[in-house]
């Protein structure tokens, strides 16, 4: 062993060396107070500067002195210490003990089931110890200053000053009795947990019910102290997986709090499931709550597979995770929060962990700016495509990064694998080495740091290779989009984001982020109710459904639903709603003889006005279906139809059944098929869509469009009277949008996408920590704009939109002509911008959203010597591009839109041939050559002539390279001058002009502007010739020259 | 131009000085006619503004009945150009300095004398205005901030009355008729201005006699 040991290190040196160590881990949060022994409980005493950490194996309480991080002191107790509380008074120290030793260590049993509590008074050390029948599980101050006690066999109210025992009552609980095997830690002992809201008025007890040997029963019980009545409540339930961690944090007022896994809100002195951390174990052992009521924040350790000692930061209203960081190693049990919530303390497996959470602003922590960056190459544009990524520091703190992807890609590289935040890394994208893939493939970009203390969320890198004949235009919308809705009304948009628990409220005439509205966590579908009026939303790990007002984009009161119940979808007909809900053992007691059943999943309905739901026996309605309401499967969908007459519920067990509002009850249900997924959807009250099959209203399969082998269908929708679907293949192929005859069945076109549509499997990702993912096998990917004239798919980078002649046989591009936008003459010079007529030029109208300009515009791209010209403009009739620098003298341009390739268009491209800008324009002229005077500003007109020495600007294009040269398609930079290199000689009549400057104009390209002024005896006239000529072209125009 | 008929005044008060003479002092108001600038279908008005006018005269009667005098006149004379709803105005002036000749309807001596007049001299237009780079109807016309000199005939009437021994009073109508500006009121490639100027100024003086 010694040896190994030996060899290891030695191995580590010299990889150090080499620089070649080992990847190093992000560094931790916190720091750890060692204890000798197990910590059970621990309080804070601000007072004396003090934690006092109970030491269960080790029979002491440690004083924990917190200037120094050190144990101060030592408490011994004469039995195994298993809850600890300070009065609000800071006077009165209560230690909750165990089980009485044996006075013979080799006596039997070593332990005689016994507890006690001693009460220590910390101002004059006086001690009262007082003998107990069981073990104490919890004890925890409220603001009466009376101590609730919870033992074994009751709870009691314990007076610190004199003493005095109130039982409060209550059944008998559950924990270990010692000793116990090797290994288990006081939580999974004791069992038991407490928590005290801010104003001490409610204390909350998680405690154990089972007897359960493995120390980790699903049945748990919480009981509920009210200080100001003294009354105590019991709740039980049963859980899978058990309610671990064994901790509580409450909330200000005690009207909501987190235990185990869950976050729950007291409505009417019962508990409802608000929210679930979605990766949870259910280990005791693990873990920790602390609710920062000034930071409206809740951290949390709760154990994920694969996530090792993570603190989460998260939402405490639906368990959004904000942030996560490395601890030092793992909590447990119970952590408090300073007065000024500062700084938490945590009982943890090696001892007390202090972190200091209000200096997390200056604590190293390190995250990109963008989550996704998209590459837009093409059939173009072969050549190496650039962005930027910002790393950026997430409080004040310069914090180093490494930057790595995965083993074996090829095509990306990095300017910089690690360097120190903030800063900024370019990606460069080899397109072609993504080029057969003609979607978008996707990879993530790893950050980690040594110093920074967080672990940041990979940056995705998708790379869209897609060739002409793909339509649509991606939106890169970043996330776990699951099911996206119109609300054709309000022209708008919902598209439901998993990851984040929010839906985005898109405008569909700006294509704009209008709004966030909270769901709860892991959110699975949304529906309008049948008014439209309001979006309610699905979640899998919360057992209420959200509810917002879509008129002020305000949340309502949420849909409660019965205990276990998971609303995973749901449908409002007519006059009722439904809720398809996942259930967590809860029982369904409809059997005549009253015993309960549990099934998998059921179906609920929904008192929308009260905001409750309910589980009726059959499938419900407003009067009782024929169909039992047990579902085998909880992965299935409600939706309804346009007229709001039918629902239909498709599972993907191959079961569907359908609900007739007129009749007020599941009218059908057939299981024709073994399995069902993909897209769904109600064509009208007759006809529904389920996969690739058609069912009519007696929900028999009367079609199924024969898709090509491999492909996976993901959308439906109704688009201008006729069906739209999406399928996919692979996640980075293009995927195929296919308009359908809804009168006749048949597939009238198949159109290949942009990329791919989402799917359940595109959509899966290895989960991460405590960031919910529940994916159905059932895809709504497919919303049409209020006009009908805009499809939104759901896809690969976030949105593809499509016109509504998405799959109309584009013509073949046809080149014409080419001149200069500025004079329009056909003299077209290196660098300078070029106007393409003909037809067929591009898919669509629009213009380049800024600069650096895209190579690829409307579905359209221009070569000249099979170098992509960057755009400012297309439409299928007239193209406005930049030419290269490096091109002079003969050349071909080409170009690529959906109609194919274009036939090679000869070109001459001069070095310089100046072409003046005939953008200016008065209050009643426009079109008038670009010159201004520089004394008013004023465009060269008849009415603002040239005076003698009148200095006046010219702006053009055509003066070719400069020096220094601004890279092709950028703005020119506003650093520097760049100086055109052949200067041009400027004559007003007879008369030479000086040129004091011939530059590119900053924030534009391919705009040169030339100052010049003119003599101080000038010819006057009305039409004087001003010539301006550069290399062996020359441009001349009229001018009026007066004097004086 | 101008320079040589100031010397033809000296010249002529210098031989009248062994006759009657009049000198004095005028005031009154120029209104000046409309010219029309076109441009293919597009035209306005253009021209000068009515104005105050002063001005001073000399001059000697030589004959029963005909007499001759020397007029120099200010008159304020913004230039002006309007049409389509729209307008444009330059500060300018003029400057008419003109030998006229006086037939009178009743002999020397008479107190009441009408008479007629006749003349020619020249007109000197001077814009002082800023010059508006974008000028409405600038496409027509530019109103300039120059300086124009035209030849100018002029035909007039009025009568002179002896308020007593050396004062007398006249009150007479003048029109200036002059060919179009061009340069201070400067057509527009493709544009026209066509007509010609008539500047009729209304006024009142009070001479000495003697």
């Amino acid at each position: 062993m010694c040896f190994d040991r030996f060899r290891a290190s030695l191995l580590m040196l010299v990889l150090g060396f080499l620089g070649l160590a080992p990847e190093s881990r992000a560094a931790t949060f916190g720091s750890v107070v060692p204890v000798r022994g197990t910590v059970s409980d621990i309080a804070l005493d601000e007072s004396r500067n003090a934690v006092y950490a109970a030491n269960f194996t080790a029979y002491r309480i440690e004083v924990i002195d917190l200037s120094s991080r050190s144990i101060r002191t030592t408490i011994p107790v004469g039995r195994p210490p298993s809850a600890i509380a300070l009065s609000p008074n800071n006077r009165y120290l209560i230690i909750g003990e165990y089980e009485t030793p044996n006075p013979d260590p080799a006596g039997a049993p070593p332990f005689d089931g016994h507890g006690g509590l001693t009460i220590r008074d910390l101002n004059t050390s006086a001690i009262k110890h007082v003998d107990l029948a069981t073990p104490v599980l919890a004890a925890a101050f409220g603001a009466d200053g009376q101590a609730v006690v919870v033992t074994r066999a009751e709870v009691i109210r314990v007076d610190p000053g004199s003493g005095v025992i109130t039982s409060l009552g209550l059944p008998v609980l559950a924990s270990r009795d010692l000793p116990l095997d090797l290994g288990k830690v006081p939580t999974q002992i004791i069992q038991a947990a407490t928590g005290v809201s801010l104003d001490r008025k409610k204390i909350y007890f998680l405690v154990g019910v089972e007897d359960d040997p493995s120390a980790s029963s699903s049945k748990s019980g919480l009981l509920v102290y009210n200080a100001d009545t003294a009354q105590l409540t019991a709740e039980a339930f049963q859980t899978a997986p058990p309610q671990g961690p064994r901790s509580v944090a409450v909330d200000a007022t005690g009207a909501s709090l987190v235990f185990g896994w869950g976050l729950v809100h007291r409505v009417e002195d019962k508990s409802y499931l608000w929210a679930e951390f979605p990766g949870a174990k259910g280990d005791f052992h693990i873990g920790t709550h602390a609710w920062s009521t000034a930071q409206n924040k809740l951290y949390s350790q709760v154990p994920a597979d694969g996530d090792g000692a993570v603190l989460h930061i998260v939402d405490t209203d639906n368990l959004t995770v904000q942030e996560r960081l490395q601890l030092p190693q793992n909590l447990s049990g119970k952590s408090v929060l300073s007065i000024d919530q500062n700084t938490m303390f945590s009982a943890s497996e090696g001892g007390v962990v202090i972190l200091p959470v209000g200096s997390l602003p200056s604590t190293p922590r390190v995250a990109a700016q963008q989550e996704d960056i998209l590459f837009a190459a093409d059939a173009c544009n072969r050549l190496v495509l650039t962005q930027t990524l910002d790393i950026i520091t997430l409080g004040t703190v310069p914090t180093d990064f490494t930057l790595s992807l995965p083993a074996g890609i090829t095509g990306v590289s990095l300017s910089a694998t690690s360097g120190v935040a903030p800063a900024q890394v370019r990606i460069t994208i080899d397109p072609s080495a993504f080029q057969g893939a003609k979607g978008t493939t996707a990879i993530p970009l790893t950050i980690t740091s040594s110093t920074g203390v967080n672990l940041p969320a990979p940056v995705r890198i998708l790379i869209n290779t897609r060739d002409f004949d793909q339509r649509g235009t991606i939106v890169n919308i970043p996330g776990k989009l699951v099911d996206m809705l119109a609300d054709p009304g309000r022209g708008r948009l919902y598209i439901l984001r998993q990851d984040k628990n929010q839906v985005q409220v898109w405008d569909t005439a700006t294509l704009s982020l209008q709004g966030i509205l909270r769901t709860g966590n892991t959110p699975t579908q949304l529906a309008m109710t049948a008014d439209n009026r309001y979006l309610i939303v699905g979640n899998d790990n919360s057992q209420i459904a959200t509810v917002h007002d879509l008129d002020t984009l305000q949340a309502t009161s949420p849909i409660l639903f019965p205990l276990g119940h998971y609303p995973r979808s749901i449908a409002a007909a007519a006059t009722e709603a439904f809720a398809l809900s996942r259930n967590a053992g809860a029982e369904l007691f409809c059997a005549a003889d009253g015993t309960g059943s549990t099934p998998t999943a059921l179906i609920d309905q929904i008192d929308f006005e009260h905001r409750v739901a309910f589980s009726p026996c059959s499938l419900g309605g407003r009067v009782p279906s024929a169909f039992e309401n047990n579902l085998p499967t909880e992965d299935g969908v409600l939706v309804s139809s346009p007229d709001r007459r039918t629902l239909l519920l498709a599972l993907a067990d191959g079961n569907v059944a359908e609900y007739d509002s007129e009749a007020g009850t599941w009218v059908a249900s057939r299981d024709d098929a073994t399995a069902l997924a993909g897209p769904y959807g109600a064509i009208d009250n007759k006809l529904f869509l389920v996969g690739p099959n058609l069912l009519d209203q007696a929900l028999i399969t009367g079609t199924t469009f024969q898709d090509a082998a491999g492909a996976i269908p993901s959308g439906h929708g109704i688009f201008g009277g006729w069906g739209v679907r999406t399928l996919a293949t692979t996640a980075n192929a293009a995927g195929t949008i296919q308009r359908w005859n809804t009168s006749n069945k048949t597939i009238t076109s198949s159109t290949s996408m942009a990329e791919a549509p989402i799917t359940r499997t595109f959509l899966a990702s290895t989960p991460v920590g405590q960031i919910g993912q529940s994916l159905l096998s059932f895809t709504r990917s497919i919303a049409v704009s209020a006009d009908q004239r805009t499809l939104y798919a759901a896809t690969i980078s976030g949105l593809t939109v499509f016109s509504a002649d998405f799959d109309a046989v584009p013509q073949k591009p046809v080149v014409t002509s080419i001149s200069n936008p500025a004079d329009s003459t056909f003299h077209i010079a290196t660098g300078g911008a070029i106007t393409i007529k003909g037809s067929g030029l591009a898919g669509t109208t629009t213009s380049a959203p800024g600069y650096p300009l895209p190579s690829t515009l409307g579905e359209a791209c221009v070569t000249v010597n099979n170098i992509a010209l960057p755009l400012f403009r297309v439409s299928p009739t007239e193209t406005v591009a930049q030419l290269p620098f490096t091109v002079a003298g003969s050349a071909s341009l080409v170009v690529r839109s959906p109609g194919g390739i274009s036939t090679p268009f000869p070109i001459n491209v001069a070095t310089t041939a100046p072409a003046i800008f005939h953008t200016a324009a008065t209050s009643e002229e426009s079109g008038l050559p670009a010159i201004y005077r520089d004394d008013n500003g004023g465009p060269l007109t008849f009415t603002n002539p040239i005076h003698p020495n009148t200095e006046f600007t010219i702006y053009m294009t055509g003066l070719g390279t400069t020096s220094p040269l601004p890279a092709l398609g950028s703005a020119t930079p506003s650093e520097g001058s760049y100086n055109a290199i052949q200067v041009p000689s400027i004559t007003l009549g007879s008369q030479s002009l000086s040129v004091t400057s011939a530059k590119l104009v900053p924030g534009l390209a391919t705009v040169y502007e030339v100052k010049t002024s003119a003599p101080g005896q000038v010819q006057p006239g009305k039409t004087v010739p001003l010539t301006i000529q550069g290399g062996g072209a020359s441009t001349t125009l009229t001018v009026r020259v007066v004097t004086p | 131009m101008f320079k040589s008929l100031i010397c033809v005044a000296i010249l002529a008060a210098a031989t009248a000085s062994a006759q009657e003479w009049d000198v004095g002092v005028t005031g009154g108001l120029g209104m000046a006619n409309n010219l029309t600038v076109k441009n293919g279908s597009t035209s306005a008005d253009a021209g000068f503004k009515n104005g105050a006018v002063f001005g001073v005269y000399g001059g000697q009667d030589m004959y029963r009945y005909w007499s001759g005098e020397a007029n120099y006149l200010y008159r304020r004379s913004d230039f002006k150009i309007e049409g389509n709803g729209k307008s444009a105005t330059l500060d300018g002036h003029t400057h008419l300095i003109t030998g006229d000749i006086l037939a009178h309807f009743r002999p020397r001596g008479s107190r009441i004398r009408p008479f007629v007049s006749f003349g020619g001299g020249v007109k000197l237009m001077v814009g002082t205005g800023n010059e508006n780079p974008s000028q409405p109807l600038g496409t027509l016309a530019a109103l300039t901030a120059t300086t124009e000199t035209l030849p100018v005939g002029e035909i007039g009437a009025g009568v002179k009355i002896q308020l007593s021994k050396m004062l007398r009073l006249r009150v007479q109508v003048r029109d200036f008729i002059s060919g179009k500006p061009q340069d201070v009121i400067a057509t527009a490639p493709g544009s026209t201005l066509s007509g010609f100027s008539n500047d009729i100024l209304g006024t009142v003086s009070l001479g000495l006699t003697w």
